[in-house]
């Protein structure tokens, strides 16, 4: 029987020592068994460096223990932890210091990138947890474990990102990749990436939580929320789609982009509502302005009405007639979609 | 026997380099160690003093992305290749064209073999990914380097004393001249200069400039080549204010020169009409999200009066999405006014555009 393709899981660091037992030893107990773990701290000032150097101390033959003089910014860190992998590392996975992996999560990816060789990327479904390990579990993106055939899903991204917290990439496909990088995003740079990649090749699901996901209480997006940066960077990432999708002949993917549009409007009243719970009126009157312009049929619509009204209302006032009005607008999605048509249900 | 001789070498190679690099002061000090002189004596390395490394006539780069501007570009490239400074490329561009844009240039380059080069590219691209290409395709050795668009004819002259300003003033990144608005009839329309003289401008006074989008919107800019491009670094990528965030950019870095005498003219849009409403949704979200990106920036290099701005720019930004919207009601487009309308409360509401503000600090220090 030959050899299983060697996979490299890379771990950058900053100040995460609190949970780096729980994430080293997740990657270095994968049952898959050729892996290679990069680990970067990228010059922390907490005991991230002793910890993995205790790992490596145990596990000589499967961890490689960076670290940086001085700090170099997050995106240059995983960039360095990719140049520093194995040149016959096909595969790569990152995984973010604050998460961990179920042990099997490496050779279920492995099974549907060596069974299906037009795959390019792997997403995996998440579980939440918060900071004091309180676990909430989630509802995945597709109801099977599937491969998306590549432009089917991009016009899915057109219309959605999916939110997982890990991805595993096959080399070939991430290098190929550069030609279509004419664009960053600060804030949706996964949703990014991961329409790329499916640019690049097929896409496969895995809907089992192999993942889990660290939520912090301080939320980094609040700001880009409050001053709009959210909807607006995604209103041009979807242009970008759109772009992307044109040079490389996909009409039925940029044919979506006026949807898209218009589904940035509706998502602009669940961040009016959220934002009224949090007692933020003037943003949330900003949502509801920006919303028919990206949505014109919303200026007769009873929830963007009514949110209009509650803006006006004093905060208790405020939070009842909220109640109502999400009864009608649930706040996230409440079902699993099936895979698009032509995908190869696992 | 091979070995021992290669120890001992090793350690003659070694004493030398130590040798060699002590201080004068220590080398002074006897030591009683013979070196023999002949085969070991410390190399004679001639570091690159300052003067030799002045080039005297550096390359300059100017590149030209072309689409579908047959019409235009033969005056364009024939005011960039007959200036007056020898030491110059131009690299034209052809962005998948479908009209004669291509056939144009090629005719071009048989007879300026020297300084036009002409390449092509087999799918579209947009202002980043187009700039990567065209940049990426010129000489590596341009020390200095400009875009130019197909509607842009400059002056003679214009490359040599932008040139001058670089060469002489080390702190100025860029030097951004003045422009004039050639209509479609052929008449120039002279645009109030922004400052009464050639000067040398602070880079934050720019950087105000450019976030509230006043002083002058048309530039001709020729950079430092390492200063352009420098935006890149940054998280983000701009399409239809590529040009501005690279200004933005450079001026965070140093000094700007402008150039008082009009130094190129722009051919006036045939939509002076109005912009397609899709297309001017997205460059107003745009221009939004470059506004949020300049206070981020601004914010991280220390520069806070620039960054406190920001209520003020999008203020300004709201205003221009209603006058937008006014327009576009006129033309009989409510869908589009109602869009842009609420765009523009959504960026603060502004009241209708207050006439045009001239720039109100005058440069800290002028130059004749």
């Amino acid at each position: 029987m030959a050899e299983h393709p060697l996979v490299t899981i890379i771990i950058p660091n900053y100040n995460y020592g609190r949970y780096l037992d729980e994430c080293l030893a997740s990657a270095v107990g994968q049952t898959y068994d050729r892996l290679q773990v990069i680990f970067i701290d990228n010059c922390s000032t907490d005991d991230s460096y002793e910890i993995a150097m205790t790992y490596r101390q145990i596990y000589k033959d499967r961890i490689l223990v960076y670290r940086n003089d001085e700090n170099i910014g997050g995106s240059r860190n995983s960039l360095k932890g990719n140049m520093l992998m194995d040149v016959a590392s096909e595969y790569h996975i990152y995984l973010s210091s604050d998460d961990a992996f179920h042990p099997t999560l490496v050779s279920r990816c492995m099974d549907i990138m060596t069974g299906h060789p037009g795959v390019g990327s792997v997403l995996v479904h998440r579980e939440d947890v918060d900071e004091h390990g309180v676990v909430t579990e989630l509802l995945p993106f597709y109801n099977a474990n599937c491969v998306i055939p590549s432009v089917r899903q991009m016009e899915v991204f057109m219309m959605a990102g999916i939110g997982v917290s890990t991805q595993c990439f096959r080399k070939k496909a991430a290098e190929h990749r550069g030609h279509v990088h004419d664009f960053k995003f600060d804030i949706a740079g996964d949703w990014y990436s991961n329409f790329c990649m499916a640019t690049e090749g097929d896409m496969g699901y895995i809907k089992d939580p192999l993942c889990r996901y660290r939520s912090h209480s301080c939320n980094v997006t609040s700001a880009a929320v409050k001053d709009m940066t959210n909807v607006l960077e995604h209103f041009m990432l979807v242009h970008a789609f759109s772009d992307i999708a044109d040079r490389l002949g996909h009409a039925s993917v940029s044919a979506r982009l006026p949807a898209a549009v218009a589904k940035l409007g509706s998502m602009c009243l669940r961040y009016a509502s959220q934002l009224l719970h949090a007692g933020d009126h003037p943003a949330a009157q900003r949502y509801l302005d920006l919303a028919p312009a990206l949505m014109p049929e919303l200026t007769g619509n009873e929830t963007w009405l009514g949110l209009r009204d509650c803006v006006r209302l004093a905060p208790v006032d405020c939070l009842n007639q909220l109640q109502k009005i999400e009864l009608k607008a649930p706040q996230s999605r409440l079902v699993s979609y099936d895979p698009p048509p032509g995908s190869l249900i696992l | 026997m091979y070995w021992y001789g290669t120890c001992i070498k090793i350690t003659w190679v070694v004493l030398a380099v130590v040798l060699a690099r002590l201080p004068s002061s220590a080398a002074d000090v006897k030591v009683t160690v013979t070196v023999p002189s002949i085969r070991f004596q410390s190399p004679q390395i001639v570091f690159p003093i300052a003067e030799s490394v002045i080039v005297k006539n550096p390359l300059v780069t100017i590149i030209i992305p072309a689409s579908q501007c047959e019409a235009q570009l033969p005056r364009c490239l024939k005011a960039a290749l007959e200036q007056d400074y020898d030491n110059l490329q131009i690299w034209a561009v052809d962005n998948f064209s479908t009209d004669h844009t291509y056939d144009v240039l090629m005719d071009l380059e048989k007879h300026y073999r020297n300084r036009l080069f002409v390449a092509r590219l087999y799918s579209r691209f947009n202002g980043y990914g187009l700039n990567q290409r065209i940049l990426g395709m010129t000489n590596p050795r341009s020390l200095y380097l400009q875009v130019l668009q197909p509607s842009q004819l400059l002056e003679p002259g214009c490359v040599s004393q932008s040139l001058a300003v670089l060469e002489s003033e080390v702190a100025v990144k860029y030097v951004t001249a003045h422009v004039d608005t050639l209509a479609s009839d052929g008449t120039v329309r002279v645009s109030p200069s922004a400052f009464p003289e050639d000067c040398v401008i602070p880079g934050a006074e720019r950087m105000l400039d450019l976030l509230l989008d006043r002083g002058p919107r048309l530039f001709a800019s020729l950079y430092r080549s390492e200063m352009y491009g420098r935006g890149y670094g940054e998280a983000y990528v701009f399409d239809a204010y590529l040009e501005m965030f690279h200004q933005f950019i450079a001026a965070s870095m140093g000094e700007v020169g402008y150039l008082r005498r009009t130094q190129c003219l722009v051919r006036e849009s045939p939509a002076e009409v109005l912009p397609d409403p899709a297309q001017s949704m997205k460059v107003l979200v745009e221009r939004y999200v470059l506004i949020q990106a300049f206070c981020t920036i601004a914010r991280r290099i220390g520069k806070d009066e620039v960054a406190g701005q920001l209520p003020q720019a999008v203020q300004r930004l709201g205003a221009q999405c209603r006058a937008l919207a006014a327009r576009f009601l006129g033309a009989g487009d409510p869908e589009a006014a109602q869009r842009c309308e609420f765009l523009g409360m959504a960026f603060g509401g502004g009241e209708p555009l207050a006439p045009e503000e001239e720039p109100e600090n005058a440069p800290a220090r002028g130059r004749a």
